[in-house]
């Protein structure tokens, strides 16, 4: 499609505008990859460069012009600020340079050292006093990875301080140079509740989301590279950096097309986009209907109604989906029943038929999500001005037409967020394919132990739990992280709720 | 400030818990814990009591938990420094348990111990190259064929093909499960017929695989083609029966446990090939025309000749694993677990098939129709010895597609070069 | 006139008995198999399952036992276990969740921005990828095995503040006037929070904390791992599921079942109480429903 003229656009009918901002958005998808690349990229390096260059400047200035308290600092931590007597914040840094020796000394500092190789010393076994095995446990490469990183980012934290705790020295010094006062503790501490409370109320989620969340991401990017898999499992067998051998199984050509890895990917993968886009609309378009149906006017036990439906949201899903697989099985309830009532001669595959089971774990989803999107839908429905439908209805537009006129582009307006969440989540959805089907059928075109309706997430879940090809299941991880990240970020950031959140109100 | 905060908690959490965490590890040093499945907590806590009575020179507390003999591999590979020191595994986890480090292997003395009061086959199961590694104590880990007397004889229950049909008269089911999750019965055709799966090991390294399956199916003019056969037996499956008003249908029903329920409470179970854990409900249910035997026998549709399923038979065994602090007590703990007392006691509570020679010929277990059927298949059976990871996915994939229909006359034989390719990787 | 009026109620009328059959049919098709498992519960015999729908002897036993015979499957324990988990979890949680929004709602620093698309993203990093990684995490800092609960609890919440997204945008819809106005009168960014957001923010606390109180009933994988083998640490979940393995599925379903209505209860009656605020705070208080 061209580009069009502000006039044309105005005159096109509601489908076509649909379509022309539909259509120019997968169209600028590119151009934001590119823009990306060649423009918010360099412009990032050059920030940071900048950035560094400021730090470099403001420590050569506390190093020339610092007294004696001021240069202290640049080995004892907080040093200017208790001899100024400003014992928080000094006394802070102090605890805080000391639990970092401490740390090193005792932790930290013996896993740095055998980063390089995760460990040489394999563990050997030998016989006891009555001939029974003893291991001699020797390097252990997950622990070695795992609070290797720690060190290190404990480290980068370490010199941030340290500059943080150059740059406040010298300016408390500059501060009583000027014979100004210096904030007190209890200053500090009302500011902690006032101009700074964004450091009081993000300090400890924050604090728990880089060690539990990001430290094991950055963990598991790292294992892409190296042979962690069924064969060398830590602390019996040491694992070892091998580069990009791992990806190369998934996307390099030869070795791809040997291990089937990246035949596996693509398929999974879109079969993933599929099931995504279905599992988020049918569910989308179905619960509102739902929900219209139960708002309008003259239907009675609306509140039963709603109930009803959202009770199945009580039970927990492994329950659920249990009892469903159990229902939909070649011999299970629904089959035995459609039998007895002779509407079929042979059980419907329900599961265990590829192209059956895809169809059947779709509808088996909308089951589940349409209680949700009818929760979400009703009170937002019920805000749609009711003039709009009676012009509509005095232009002689039917119920359909309204749905499509009025109902959905206002619904689509209000709730992208929500609508981009649900895709995004579906994309990773674990629960319902492992408990439904598990991934099966098998095929043998899958290298992995991959299944017909499996999704990359599943497939992964096999991976690491059943193959434990650690390994490759984190390039795998990696990919769909990219990919799931980025375009994530690209539709938030262009969504509504983003852009408007200064302007509300 | 912000940062410096969020970076003294942090590394104020780490910096706590490490200084925790090491000098956490001497607790607990004057202990050992068991793993043994949940329904076994009671009769393996007894047995640890009765042992400690009488060892009172043990000196050490022994604390019972939880886990599946099947979920062994899952759960010591986790932290094998962290598992018990003693667990009870099936047989055929054995390579991956020594791949994480979980086993330790028994002394000389130990191994002449088990040798002489166990089944050899049970002792050689836990054998990797000249060294064992587990206590055997159960035998029951395999499948055979329970029936109903009243509807198939004897005689008949000899061979798959009579089954079906008196089945079939009698409007009732064969059942086994085939498809994706039945590839533990489905290699018993490949078996059977003389199938070889041969595996070389060094230690716990898979060094080759052979497998000569694919000479089984060769084609209408070649020799024997069990693969077809499964396929026939397998287009059935499930397919074109349950429940057919004009009793077309009943004959083969492939099915899961499930399955097998469903139609006994539907009196409608003729015979069916699984394993001990179903005896009590086949049992109770079939009554007195209750019967067991081993697994059929099936006539090659191609070559007209009579080969009999050979099942995987496996066994379940204590191991100590190789990370435990207190090597010989926990061998001697393990050792008196699986010993002819506590396999006399566990078949007693739980009727679970011993591996111990004694307590195999003792009255109550020769009685047991399924247990004698089961160990009827002794000679010929396939112990579920090592396997390589790649076995099951690639079986279970082939024996899916056969069902599925994805592997049909024509390209029998790309599949099986691929099988073979698999299995052989 | 007259004539046409009564056409158009009629067809009325025809169009809301079509609607009443069809939602009808959707409450059957959505309670079906809730009510499945509840006969089921109620079933006398045991098994998996039975090619009959409704039992032939109908018992209260399978709830009773759940409660008495605690041999094997010690479910009082997992029940009051599970409560545990899930009270701290919600507590915790809720602080976490609604501070995180509150900051970056409200408060403007740095690296606000950059902070929330981060957090939006590690969102997406499939969980099970990082279990082992944390687990040895927990394990540094002594929190596997013995004392595996708090590591459990402390794993749920983590990283809770990653769903600051729904309880910020309801934050976004507060209007801003208000806290100038406070801060015009010397109120610190603290006690507006405490004093005029928090006292506005009932739907969303209330959302946040029945999907927090929801999750660990559910949760199978990290309550296994962290259970390791220990029965006395194992939550519904994980207990339930071992009641279905192949050995003792036959005679513990119906148990099974008894097991997975009571545990829906609590979080049924919780639903229903608080049903009016989960929508408010999920659609972020542009509806008063």
């Amino acid at each position: 499609m061209q580009q069009v003229s502000e006039m044309d656009y105005l005159r096109m009918t509601g489908r076509q505008k649909f379509l022309y901002r539909f259509v120019t958005f997968f169209k600028n998808f590119p151009l934001l990859f590119i823009n990306f690349f060649k423009v918010r990229l360099p412009q990032w390096f050059i920030r940071r460069g900048l950035k560094f260059k400021e730090i470099g400047l403001t420590i050569g200035r506390a190093m020339k012009y610092g007294d004696w308290k001021t240069r202290t600092s640049f080995l004892v931590f907080g040093f200017s600020q208790l001899a100024r007597k400003q014992w928080l914040r000094g006394l802070m840094q102090l605890v805080f340079e000391l639990m970092f020796i401490l740390y090193m000394a005792l932790f930290g500092g013996q896993y740095l050292g055998l980063l390089g190789s995760l460990g040489t010393v394999e563990t050997t076994s030998g016989k006891d006093e009555f001939g029974f095995e003893i291991k001699v446990v020797g390097d252990n490469s997950l622990l070695i990875l795992l609070y290797g990183l720690l060190t290190i980012l404990f480290i980068l934290v370490f010199a941030y301080v340290w500059y943080k705790n150059i740059k406040a020295a010298y300016a408390s010094q500059e501060i009583t140079e000027a014979g100004l006062r210096l904030a007190t503790a209890k200053q500090d501490m009302a500011s902690l509740l006032d101009d700074q409370y964004h450091k009081t109320l993000l300090g400890i989620p924050l604090a728990g989301l880089t060690i539990f969340t990001v430290i094991p991401i950055i963990f598991m990017i790292f294992v892409a590279f190296t042979n962690y898999d069924a064969a060398h499992q830590p602390p019996e067998k040491l694992f070892t950096w091998i580069g990009w051998d791992n990806f190369a199984k998934v996307f390099g050509g030869e070795m791809a097309k040997a291990s089937k890895f990246g035949y596996t990917f693509a398929m999974l993968l879109m079969w993933t986009v599929i099931w995504a886009f279905f599992a988020t609309f049918s569910n989308y378009i179905l619960g509102m209907i739902v929900s219209i149906i139960i708002n309008k006017k003259g239907i009675k036990l609306k509140k039963l109604w709603r109930t009803v439906l959202v009770m199945t949201i009580a039970v927990p899903q492994f329950v659920s989906l249990l009892l469903m697989s159990q229902m939909l099985a070649d011999q299970g309830a629904i089959n035995n029943l459609l039998v007895s009532w002779g509407w079929i001669d042979k059980p419907i595959r329900f599961l265990t038929d590829a192209n059956i089971a895809k169809v059947t774990i779709i509808i088996v989803n909308i089951w589940i999500g349409i209680p949700y999107t009818m929760l979400i839908t009703t009170g937002i429905l019920m805000n749609i001005p009711e003039d709009l439908y009676e012009s509509a209805r005095i232009d002689g537009a039917g119920p359909v037409k309204a749905f499509f006129k009025i109902t959905l582009p206002y619904m689509l307006h209000v709730t992208a967020p929500y609508l981009i969440t649900q895709f995004i989540g579906n994309l990773n959805n674990f629960n319902v394919i492992f408990l439904l089907t598990g991934g099966n059928p098998t095929s043998s075109d899958f290298a992995g132990s991959a299944g017909q309706t499996d999704l990359l997430i599943t497939w992964l879940y096999k991976m690491v739990m059943q193959d434990k090809a650690y390994g490759m299941a984190s390039v795998i991880s990696i990919f769909m992280f990219v990919i799931t990240a980025v375009v994530s970020l690209i539709v938030y950031n262009k969504s509504g709720s983003v852009k408007n959140e200064e302007e509300f109100m | 400030m912000k940062k410096q905060l969020f970076a003294l908690l942090a590394c104020g959490t780490i910096a706590a818990g490490a200084t925790i965490g090491l000098t956490g590890c001497g607790a607990g040093d004057n202990s050992i814990t068991v793993w043994a499945p949940l329904t076994q907590q009671t009769l393996v806590k007894k047995l640890v009591n009765d042992f400690l009575a009488e060892n009172e020179d043990f000196g050490l507390e022994v604390k019972v938990d939880v886990c599946g003999e099947d979920n062994a591999y899952a759960q010591v590979s986790v932290d094998p420094q962290a598992s018990a020191d003693i667990y009870g595994f099936a047989n055929d986890q054995l390579m991956n348990l020594k791949g994480c480090g979980g086993l330790s292997f028994l002394s000389d003395v130990m191994v002449e111990k088990i040798k002489s009061t166990d089944d050899a086959l049970a002792v050689e199961a836990g054998r990797i190259g000249d060294k064992y590694y587990g206590y055997p104590y159960a035998a029951d880990n395999g499948y055979f064929m329970y029936y109903d007397s009243s509807v198939i004889n004897e005689t008949q229950a000899q061979n798959i093909g009579d089954v079906i049909a008196a089945c079939k008269k009698a409007r009732k089911y064969f059942i086994m499960q085939l498809e994706t999750d039945g590839a533990w019965y489905f290699g018993s055709f490949f078996y059977g017929a003389g199938g070889k799966y041969d595996t070389e090991w060094d230690g716990d390294e898979l060094l080759s695989a052979n497998c000569n399956f694919d000479e089984f199916a060769v084609d209408v003019n070649g020799v024997a083609s069990t693969t077809y056969t499964i396929g026939e037996i397998g287009a059935q499956a499930g397919y074109d029966v349950t429940h057919d008003k004009n009793g077309a249908g009943f004959g083969f029903l492939h099915g899961n446990d499930s399955v097998i329920e469903q139609q006994l409470s539907a009196g409608t179970l003729g015979a069916v090939i699984t394993g001990t854990w179903n005896a009590a409900k086949i049992q109770s249910s079939l009554g007195e025309n209750y019967a067991a035997t081993a697994c059929p026998q099936y006539t090659s549709s191609l070559d007209g000749r009579t080969y009999r399923m050979a099942p995987f038979i496996g066994y379940k065994m204590y191991a100590v694993n190789g990370y435990t602090k207190h090597v010989s007590q926990s061998h001697r703990l393990a050792q008196y677990l699986a010993s002819e007392t506590a396999q006399q006691q566990r078949f007693d509570s739980l009727q679970i098939g011993p591996s111990n020679l004694k307590v195999q010929q003792s009255d109550a277990v020769k009685a047991n129709v399924a247990l004698q059927a089961l160990f009827s298949q002794k000679d010929y059976a396939v112990v579920q010895g090592p396997l390589p990871d790649t076995y099951w996915s690639v079986l279970k994939t082939f024996s899916g597609d056969i069902c599925t229909g994805a592997i049909n006359s024509e390209n029998l034989k790309a599949k099986l070069a691929e099988l073979i390719e698999g299995l052989e990787a | 006139m007259a004539k046409k009026l009564r056409s158009k109620k009629a067809a009325e009328r025809g169009s809301n008995i079509a609607i009443y059959i069809i939602l009808t049919l959707i409450s059957i098709v959505w309670l079906f198999p809730f009510l499945y498992l509840v006969i089921q519960s109620l079933r006398g015999e045991p098994g998996t399952a039975t090619p009959y729908f409704w039992p032939k002897q109908w018992t209260f036993d399978n709830y009773i036992k759940l409660f008495t015979d605690k041999s094997i499957f010690n479910f009082p324990k997992w029940y009051g276990t599970t409560l545990i988990i899930s009270v701290f979890v919600t507590v915790i949680q809720t602080v976490f969740v609604l501070v995180t929004s509150y900051a970056l709602s409200r408060l403007r620093f740095k690296m606000r921005k950059p902070l929330m698309n981060l957090m939006l993203v590690l969102g997406m990093f499939p969980g099970f990828m990082s279990m082992t990684a944390v687990y040895f995490l927990l394990k540094l800092i002594g929190l596997t095995q013995t004392f595996g609960l708090v590591g459990l609890v402390l794993v749920y919440v983590a990283s809770s503040c990653m769903g600051y997204y729904i309880s910020k945008g309801f934050f976004d819809t507060i209007p801003k006037s208000l806290d100038e106005a406070a801060r015009i009168d010397g109120a610190s960014r603290h006690t507006v929070f405490i004093k005029i957001i928090l006292p506005l923010a009932k739907p969303i606390i209330i959302y946040t904390v029945l999907t927090a109180f929801m999750a660990p009933w559910g949760e199978y994988m990290f309550a296994s791992l962290m259970a390791f083998g220990d029965q006395d640490y194992y939550n519904v979940a994980v207990g339930l599921k071992a009641m279905l393995d192949k050995e003792v599925a036959y005679l513990y379903f119906t148990r099974f079942c008894a097991a997975s209505v009571l545990i829906s209860i609590p979080i049924t009656v919780l639903f229903f109480w608080l049903q009016k605020y989960y929508v408010q705070g999920v659609t972020g208080g542009s509806v008063k429903g």
